[in-house]
């Protein structure tokens, strides 16, 4: 299963993907997050590897290196690409979790990121996995990575929605492009303290035609440790990430 | 996106001749085409249309040449 968690800026993706890449992994399964924001950088930090993966963008050469690079043979070029194909210093492996990251933005005025687009697409299209395998994709903030197509091979879409206007009104424009890919689409209430500012949002969500799978509340141990750069650790947000896990599963 | 497909004019039809096409390297009778992932494509033709904007597409048709000669 590939699972893309969407959503505004700020809403708590890579929080989101952590805790569910977390619970994912205390059920047994393999997981594979794939790193597919070029500008936030902190998503590695925050399922506790010490380093970022050197980029998958780097089999192409990099954007610095890309029309030299190019026509060497990579696995991106082949028709499926296995877990174990990735070669190790593009996948950071711990007990089962594992870590890719598509590119990242790394300097002023060096272009726009269709390269990393491109490779994203291609890359979770060919991606084969296993029966106990699942993929979670951190992806870029806001929509335009719909229309890359870079969502087109995933299997379902999870909206992170945080309390405010902007992330309700972002979340149905989202409903919009899956559908229109024909995609399934669940959203994750996140920060949210209290179930009557639950209840509001879900009736905000119904209204636009959008379930809730969860609710995962403001959680004092996720912002030390995102204040601090440490792994996301236990707490309320556990808790409430297993339901959501459970359900996604429990839709494959 | 700013990478480009590009086709090659085929009678009243377009035929894809390759997606996500990062390069192309000109000839005296084609293009080398290469594509993002590697993959190379040595295409005969010449240039009839880029559209930068809105398809990012490039099409090619065959030379004049060619064309009369066939």
């Amino acid at each position: 299963m590939k699972i893309s968690v969407c959503g505004k800026g700020g809403s708590g993706k890579s929080t989101v993907v952590t805790l569910l890449a977390n619970e994912a992994r205390h059920k047994g399964l393999s997981v594979l997050v794939v790193d597919s924001d070029e500008s936030n950088s902190g998503l590695f930090r925050m399922l506790g590897f010490a380093e970022p993966p050197i980029p998958l963008m780097e089999l192409v050469g990099g954007k610095k290196n890309l029309k030299e690079k190019m026509g060497q043979p990579n696995i991106l070029a082949e028709r499926q690409i296995p877990l174990a194909h990735i070669p190790s210093q593009h996948i950071l492996r711990r007990n089962g979790l594992m870590l890719v990251s598509i590119g990242k933005i790394l300097q002023a005025l060096e272009g726009c990121a269709c390269p990393m687009g491109v490779l994203s697409r291609e890359f979770l299209r060919k991606l084969r996995l296993g029966e106990n395998e699942i993929a979670i994709i951190d992806m870029e903030a806001g929509i335009e990575h719909f229309g890359r197509g870079i969502d087109t091979s995933i299997d379902a879409v999870l909206l992170v929605v945080e309390p405010s206007l902007e992330s309700i009104t972002l979340a149905e424009r989202i409903r919009g492009l899956a559908g229109g890919i024909k995609k399934d689409l669940w959203a994750v209430l996140n920060k949210v303290n209290s179930e009557s500012l639950a209840s509001r949002l879900r009736n905000e969500l119904s209204k636009r035609q959008i379930d809730v799978i969860g609710v995962i509340p403001n959680d004092s141990t996720i912002f030390e440790a995102c204040l601090e750069g440490y792994a996301l650790g236990q707490g309320e947000a556990t808790i409430a990430a297993e339901k959501v896990l459970d359900s996604l599963l429990s839709k494959r | 996106m700013c990478l480009s497909t590009v086709y090659i004019n085929s009678g009243e039809r377009q035929k894809v001749v390759m997606q996500d096409v990062a390069q192309m390297k000109a000839n005296s009778d084609g293009f080398l085409l290469i594509g993002l992932l590697g993959e190379e494509k040595f295409v005969k033709g010449q240039i009839k249309s880029v559209d930068f904007v809105d398809k990012h597409s490039v099409v090619l048709e065959k030379m004049q040449k060619e064309r009369l000669g066939s």
